[in-house]
């Protein structure tokens, strides 16, 4: 029977019908079941639980699969080394080596840069004097890279979240009733790759269609 | 495998070397595994989030300094990857939902498909997996990790109190979910 009788005795049924309280708390749990008849009832029912999850015990996993899961690791760092590559094709046969090369001549010739804004502006620009041409390639990589999902990232969810659709939906409703101050504290765990990921497999097309109908795409 | 210490293997995996790192993971994966299994329900998901915590391993390493124990630390981790993971699956399944009963995805997963997956999980895995975030992480917590309630209140910053209240409130709702299934 489970009711709203709930206080700072009832909390500790489950402890106490696992045996894992202080012998004063048990005391102080035994003293009010006397008394309580719906706690005693509810201490039935707890031993009930606990005795149906002890007896789910431990599910079979294949004994094979323990043996598979170094090799799995490795696959999935090389395709995340990778995927970077990949996903941007024309900025990484275009783009990237085009800029690259524009950089290494800045180093090797010592081409004067233009002054004031351009240099202020660029993280990439500023971390010429001091890096080596690969480190250079690979830092532009990164930027260009993480610039382009984090825009893509908030674009996407901000209309997402404008959407009606999701507006309805619990998460958002969760989000919105958190100690987050702005709903997109819930995806502040889920990086923007991931998030790009969630949306190849949620078939990103519908989602996109749904946005675009709503105009705001 | 070789009775080396955590430490040294990480020692070793921090000065370059990779075979290190494939013993902590063979150390390490049961447990690992365990824990995203009670967390997500189902194998495929802890098979997933198993390989991300160890690429996250892989990644974040050499930074480790020892302030906790290893197992500690793959903990955390793991239960933030998988906690990630239940978020993300939230969206995946409102977006999945949506598909079907709005839009037609001939090749999307079928509503059916989607019934016998939840099907495969034991019914106290459904239990579980339908309780809320926080009581659903105390729960795997204190039953199954038998942590200490004044370890679970450092890692979610939650007073004892609060924690007990949350693990009585889970055990209710998985004896009810039971009962309804019994039905």
């Amino acid at each position: 029977m489970f009711g709203v009788h709930t206080n700072k005795i009832t909390i500790l049924l489950p402890e106490y019908a696992q045996g894992t309280l202080t012998t004063e708390e048990s005391a102080r749990v035994e003293e009010h079941l006397k008394d309580c008849p719906q706690c005693r009832a509810e201490l039935l029912e707890i031993e009930e639980t606990l005795a149906a999850i002890d007896q789910n015990g431990a599910q079979e996993v294949p004994k094979a699969y323990f043996s598979s899961i170094v090799p799995r690791v490795h696959e999935r760092l090389e395709q995340r080394q990778s995927s970077a590559w990949n996903r941007y094709p024309s900025l990484t046969k275009i783009v990237l080596p085009l800029s690259a090369a524009i950089v290494i001549a800045v180093l090797v010739w010592n081409i004067p840069l233009p002054n004031g804004t351009v240099e202020k502006e660029s993280p990439l620009l500023a971390a010429v004097e001091s890096s080596s041409p690969d480190e250079i390639s690979e830092l532009m990589q990164t930027t260009i890279t993480s610039n382009d999902l984090n825009t893509f990232n908030e674009t996407i969810m901000s209309n997402a979240l404008a959407n009606a659709t999701f507006v309805d939906h619990e998460l958002v409703r969760e989000a919105l009733a958190s100690e987050s101050t702005s709903p997109f504290n819930v995806f502040a765990d889920v990086s923007p790759q991931q998030f790009l990921d969630d949306l190849a497999q949620s078939n990103a097309d519908n989602v996109l269609q749904k946005l675009g109908t709503q105009g705001t795409l | 495998m070789s009775d080396r210490s955590d430490e040294e293997l990480v020692r070793q995996y921090q000065d370059g070397n990779d075979g290190a790192f494939n013993e902590l993971v063979l150390r390490y994966q049961e447990k690992i595994y365990w824990v995203a299994r009670r967390f997500s329900g189902g194998h495929d998901s802890a098979d997933d989030i198993t390989q991300e915590v160890f690429c996250k391993m892989y990644e974040s390493l050499k930074g480790f300094r020892g302030d906790s124990s290893l197992y500690t630390w793959l903990y955390r981790i793991t239960v933030n990857v998988s906690l990630n993971f239940l978020r993300r699956q939230k969206v995946r399944d409102f977006l999945r939902i949506d598909e079907m009963f709005e839009i037609e995805s001939p090749e999307g997963e079928s509503p059916d498909l989607i019934v016998e997956q939840k099907e495969q999980q034991t019914l106290i895995e459904q239990a579980v997996a339908t309780l809320p975030e926080k009581q659903k992480t105390v729960f795997v917590m204190r039953y199954y990790e038998e942590m200490p309630y004044e370890e679970i209140s450092e890692v979610l910053k939650t007073s004892v109190g609060g924690l007990k209240a949350n693990y009585f409130h889970a055990i209710r709702k998985i004896g009810e979910y039971v009962r309804r299934a019994h039905k």
